[in-house]
Order: structure tokens, then C-alpha cells, then sequence
């Protein structure tokens, strides 16, 4: 399998670069501290240990792994499902396909206005039905139900996605194989199970894992929906760094909540690639 | 690398701008004003002084994304904008970040005693002016006098008498007082009326964030009964527009706004109880009556390489004749005492005297420089306990010790 890095080179370097360049500037950062647009002063491990004091911090994480396994699982089985819809010859199959993206094409401050709107207190149609059902009005001012509202966002938006890699994955799967299990006498579920799955798991993995990483930085549907509230309960670590960074301008300690975020989403990555490691094995 | 960086987006400023002999070009950061307000202020500008070119940089209408632009531009020394329109809460921290040339001159040639005293205020740091007064803003007691008339009451004096009639006037789905609730800028302002009438405050008397106090608990333990008992079911996402549209929609008692909503409330087309209504001042506590004092102030750029351009642009911001162009196109306040008796002012907008008994009673904001974190501590803290979820207390106790490990 080794080819060498030599092709790649183009697109690595200024990859790797910019990246090196960003995350390097942040490590420096968060050891530091000072005014924006001041000398940095030398903190050492100042920010770190403020950091792992702060219950704030930790909060925001836990919520950020609690969308991240909210979100995911939601997203993947309906992108399936969606997926084994679409792969389907519907009638106007390319109109249906086209019009099955269109949440995924929609920007997310977009779709987070829209969900904002249905389930305004004062004008939302969608809160008038669940006021008229006695489920409360007002759901975006309560937790649960900001929460509620902010995972049907994100599996709305990011659903389709899903099913666009695994339809691409549906695609590869070649209908001879299925067809001679089916001749075989396999039951459609079994030519699933044994043949169309093994085949389509690589992408569901695949799916997971860019999902996964996406709902970890995700900022802009929940600055827009909900901007972390009610009382904090919808506060994740983006935009716990974002009040850091730019409200409070304390660019130390939130050069080094950016990095802890950096880090939670290499945990995740490679976890999500392990697992798909042992289950190849 | 950052003074390159600044040299460099100086220099593509300066490319944009046609020099005429003898004409000097400033540009002025200012909110998009979508009522036309501002291009006749500087139209009006131009024809008294040919020698200076204004040019308008629209910025957001979110004054925190307007905020986010103005800091990153002047800690990198942009020296592209002459003159900031500023936000009443940001004078502290531009100044103490140098940022900003002090006005005190332009201040003395106008007459101190001119201006209101609280948009004063709002510009003071330090024993210094850091910026020239513009238009002004106060929280106000906005109430339903027909439905007060029905049950016997009176617009309420005092804030235990609003929660007594709201409480008893509020049938679901019309609540008794909306205010704006949601964690955001608007929640400090509605906490800091109340805290003030109790005695409390953001600051102790050497100008430190203090919000642990005995004074602030019993603040917030009354404002949560207010919202529990009297105020709508989504309070606490609400923001001015939400709270206007219930008390507009007939679905209010009771609302504490900004004097923008006068004119919407006013008008049958957007509003069911015009002249059903009745303004007053923001009620009183055991400490007085004090209500959250709104607007924007002129700033001049350090970086500015025109200064005696921009201080006569700023100058000219707060004289008469742009102070009622602004009155009357885009409805703000003026910050002159004089401009309030101005016939050409009185006679198109009568609500104006019953505004100033509302303005006299306005304070600002805490002037600190680190503003942004008290506010946002409060935000938070106030939220929680208007959500039922912590005690006045203990709030107050972690957004203390959170302000204090942020400022270590």
C-alpha cells in the first residue's frame, strides 16, 4: 500500500502548513497572555491550570460530547435510511435527490433562523401547536426543550449529507453481487445484512466520523438558535472559546480552551478511527 | 508582521480616497441606519464646512458583531476610520486600551453644562471625556392605563406596587409585565434597574465588580418573582422586539422598553392599543428610581491622521442643528438640554417632555474596562436564577468568583 508521500506533497504542504501555522500560533498563546494587539508576557502554565479549575469549562465539554452522541446516531440511521430511499428508481428520482438536499445546501445561520422562527414563543407556528397540545409554549426557554429543538436542527441539516456519502457508497455496491445472493435464495434483509452492508460500512464509518467531528465545533446553528442559552444549558466548547477569545479578549486562557477543544477533537477522530480499525481486523 | 499588516490595510484606505487640494476626507464607523438620519447629519455637515469630506463606513446593526470589528481594526493601529460611533458601555475599554483620543476640548467649547448629565457620564473616564455625546436612551414603564382603569389601579410608582397589579392583571395568554429576559446585553440593563432600586449595583464604591452583595440578592429574588408571577411564559428568550410585539399584540399589562417602541405602538398598523397606552418613568425602590441609561457617544481614532478634522465632525455630532436632524429622521434623543425646547422639535414630537422626566432618572452602565466579562458574569448569573435553578445567593457568589479569576 505504500506509495510515498511524493504525490501528495502539493496539497500537504500548504494543508499541514496552514494548519501548523493556526495551532502553533495558539500553543504560544496559551501560554502566554497580554492586551490584543500588546507584547505577549510569558504566563507558563497559568492558563492551563485556570483551565482545568474552571466548572465552566468542563460543562461545556461534557455538552459538546452530548450533542456530538445526540446528534450522530440520529443522523447516521436516518441517513440510511434516506440513502436506501433515494438509491431506490423512484419516479423523478433527480428531482427527489435534489430536493432531499436541500437542507444540507442551506447555510446553517439559515436553517438556525428558521427552527428559531417555528418555535418562536410570540410568533412560531410550530410553538402555537405544541402550546395548543400542552407541551408549554416556549420551548426555546426552557433546557430540555432548547436542547430538543437544537438536535432536530442539526439531524434536519446534516441528515441529507449522510445519505449523499452513503448513496455514493449504495453506488459502488455491485448489483450482480446482490442479485446472485438473491438467486441464491437470500431474503432481502440477509442480501442487506451480508452483502450491501460489509460493503457500505466503510462510508457509514466515514460519515460517523466527519459527523461526529462536524458536531464537535459546530457554532454557528447554536450562536444563532439558542446563543448557549437558556441559562447556559446549550453552552458548548465553541462557543464557550468564542466568550473567552472575543467577549473577554483574554486571548491566553482562550488560546488554551481553543487547544483543549483541539485536542477533545483528536481524541474523537481517533477513537472513531480505531473502532473502525478493530472492526476491519 | 502586525504593523505591516496595519500599513498595509492603511494604505488600501488610503488609495479608496480622492484627494482634493485642500479637502480633507475622514470616515466615520457608524451602525447602518436604514432611516437615512445620518447622510443628511453629514450633508448638513458639508455645506458648513466645504474643507472637510465625511465619508459613511456602515457597520453591522449587531452591536456585538460592531464591536468584534471595531476592536480587531484598532488593536492592529488601523488608521482606515477617523471617527467611531461608540456604544455608551464601550467608553472604558477603548480608552484604558488607548484607543482613542480624549474630547475634553471639544467638550469645554460646547459647555459642559449643556449636555444631560448621565450621557456625560457615559463618555467620562478617568477624569477625562473620551468621546462627544450623541443620542441618547432610558428604559421606560410602558402600561395599558384602559386596563388599569377597569381594575381600579394606577400606573404603578414603585417596583413592589408594578409586581402586585401585574401579578393580579395577567390572564394567560396576556401577560403582566414583559421585559426582555433573554442572556444577552438587554438582561443587564432590565437587572440593573431593578438592583440600583434596591441599592445594589455592578461596582462598590473603588469602581471593582461587586455583585455579591445583600443589596443585589434581594434584586434578583424580587425579579424573579416578577417573572414568575407576572411575566409571559417565554420570558426569558425575549429580547425588545419580542416583548414590544406581546405589548403591541394587546398581550401585555406592562412593559419595560426603550422609547423606540413609542412609535410603534403608536401606530394602528402595527399596534392594537394605540392610545391605549400610557409612558412613564421606570418605577422606584427603596434606593430611588434609576433606569438603564442607552445610546451612543463620538469617539476620535488615536490612529486618526486628521484629528482636527474629526474633532469638528464630532463637534458638529452633537450642535443643535444635528442634533434635531436626528430627532426628527431616525427618532433618537437628544443629549442637549437646549434641543428639548427646540420648537421646531416640540411641535412634531410631544411625547418629548414626559421622555425627559424618564432620561433625568437614567444612569449608565458600570464604566469599567472590563466591561464585556461583568456583563456577560451578569448575564449569566441573572439567567440562572430567573431559570429557577440557583438561588440569588450562590449566583451571584460564582459570578464573583468568576469575574475575579478572569481579572487575576
Amino acid at each position: 500500500m505504500r506509495r510515498g508521500l511524493g504525490p501528495l506533497l502539493p496539497a500537504l504542504v500548504p494543508a499541514a502548513g496552514l494548519a501548523a501555522v493556526a495551532l502553533g500560533a495558539n500553543i504560544v498563546y496559551s501560554v502566554a497572555g497580554g492586551r490584543l494587539g500588546g507584547p505577549l508576557e510569558w504566563r507558563g502554565a497559568a492558563n492551563w491550570v485556570w483551565l482545568a479549575g474552571e466548572p465552566r469549562f468542563w460543562a461545556a465539554t461534557g455538552r459538546t460530547f452530548l450533542l456530538v452522541f445526540l446528534t450522530v446516531p440520529i443522523e447516521v440511521a436516518a441517513g440510511l435510511g434516506l440513502a436506501l430511499l433515494l438509491h431506490r428508481n423512484l419516479p423523478l428520482r433527480g428531482a427527489v435527490r435534489a430536493a432531499a438536499l436541500v437542507p444540507w445546501a442551506l447555510p446553517a445561520v439559515v436553517v438556525a433562523l428558521l427552527w428559531r422562527w417555528l418555535f418562536h414563543d410570540v410568533a412560531g407556528p410550530a410553538a402555537a401547536v405544541l402550546a395548543r397540545a400542552g407541551l408549554g409554549g416556549a420551548p426555546l426557554a426552557t433546557p430540555g426543550g432548547a436542547w430538543a429543538v437544537l438536535v432536530a436542527a442539526e439531524v434536519w441539516k446534516t441528515t441529507p449529507f449522510v445519505a449523499l456519502i452513503l448513496l455514493a457508497g449504495l453506488a459502488a455496491v455491485p448489483p450482480d453481487l446482490e442479485d446472485a445472493a438473491a438467486v441464491d435464495g437470500a431474503r432481502p434483509w440477509a442480501v442487506f445484512r451480508h452483502v450491501t452492508w460489509p460493503l457500505l460500512a466503510p462510508g457509514v464509518a466515514a460519515a460517523a466520523c466527519l459527523r461526529a467531528l462536524d458536531a464537535w465545533r459546530a457554532f454557528d446553528t447554536i450562536w444563532v438558535l439558542t446563543g448557549g442559552g437558556p441559562a447556559s444549558a446549550t453552552e458548548t466548547l465553541p462557543l464557550y472559546v468564542y466568550e473567552v477569545l472575543f467577549a473577554r479578549l483574554d486571548l491566553g486562557r482562550g488560546a488554551a480552551a481553543a487547544v483543549a477543544s483541539v485536542a477533545g477533537a483528536a481524541v474523537l477522530a481517533a477513537s472513531a478511527l480505531s473502532i473502525g480499525r478493530l472492526r476491519r481486523a | 508582521m502586525r504593523r505591516e499588516i496595519a500599513a498595509l490595510l492603511a494604505l488600501a484606505a488610503a488609495c479608496g480616497r480622492a484627494e482634493e487640494p485642500g479637502v480633507t476626507t475622514i470616515r466615520w464607523a457608524v451602525g447602518r441606519d436604514p432611516t437615512g438620519g445620518d447622510e443628511k447629519i453629514v450633508a448638513a455637515f458639508h455645506a458648513a464646512n466645504p474643507d472637510i469630506r465625511v465619508e459613511i463606513v456602515p457597520m453591522s446593526m449587531d452591536v456585538g458583531v460592531q464591536h468584534d470589528a471595531y476592536v480587531t481594526q484598532l488593536a492592529a493601529g488601523d488608521a482606515g476610520i477617523d471617527v467611531y460611533a461608540l456604544d455608551v458601555i464601550w467608553t472604558a475599554e477603548f480608552a484604558w486600551n488607548n484607543w482613542l483620543r480624549p474630547v475634553d476640548s471639544v467638550i469645554d467649547r460646547i459647555g459642559r453644562a449643556e449636555f444631560l448629565p448621565a450621557p456625560l457620564a457615559s463618555a467620562t473616564y478617568k477624569g477625562r471625556v473620551w468621546a462627544v455625546p450623541w443620542f441618547t436612551d432610558a428604559g421606560l414603564l410602558y402600561a395599558r392605563h384602559d386596563l388599569l382603569e377597569e381594575a381600579g389601579e394606577s400606573i404603578p410608582e414603585r417596583w413592589d406596587d408594578l409586581l402586585r397589579v401585574a401579578a393580579r392583571l395577567r390572564r394567560a395568554p396576556r401577560a403582566g409585565y414583559a421585559l426582555q429576559a433573554a442572556p444577552y446585553e438587554g438582561l443587564v440593563c432590565n437587572f440593573l434597574e431593578i438592583a440600583w432600586a434596591h441599592g445594589g449595583g455592578a461596582l462598590d464604591a473603588d469602581g471593582n465588580p461587586k455583585l455579591d452583595t445583600p443589596e443585589n440578592a434581594a434584586a434578583l429574588a424580587f425579579m424573579r418573582r416578577l417573572v414568575a408571577e407576572a411575566g409571559a411564559e417565554g420570558a426569558l428568550a425575549h429580547k425588545e422586539e419580542e416583548a414590544r410585539t406581546l405589548f403591541t399584540e394587546g398581550r401585555a399589562v406592562f412593559m419595560r422598553n426603550w422609547p423606540y417602541a413609542i412609535g410603534l405602538a403608536n401606530d394602528p398598523a402595527t399596534s392594537k392599543v394605540a392610545g391605549r397606552y400610557a409612558i412613564a418613568p421606570i418605577p422606584a425602590g427603596p434606593a430611588g428610581r434609576h433606569a438603564a441609561l442607552g445610546g451612543w457617544n463620538i469617539g476620535v481614532s488615536a490612529f486618526s491622521r486628521h484629528p482636527e478634522a474629526a474633532y469638528r465632525f464630532a463637534e458638529f455630532l452633537a450642535s443643535p442643528a444635528a442634533q434635531v436632524i436626528l430627532a426628527l429622521e431616525s427618532s433618537r434623543l437628544p443629549v442637549r438640554w437646549d434641543v428639548y425646547e427646540d420648537s421646531r422639535l416640540v411641535e412634531k414630537a410631544p411625547h418629548l417632555p414626559r421622555l425627559l422626566e424618564g432620561l433625568k432618572a437614567a444612569r449608565p452602565r458600570p464604566v469599567h474596562h472590563r466591561y464585556a466579562l461583568v456583563s456577560n458574569e451578569i448575564q449569566r448569573a441573572v439567567h440562572a436564577v430567573l431559570s429557577g435553578k440557583v438561588a440569588p445567593e450562590a449566583a451571584l457568589g460564582e459570578a464573583q468568583r468568576a469575574i475575579d479569576a478572569a481579572m487575576r
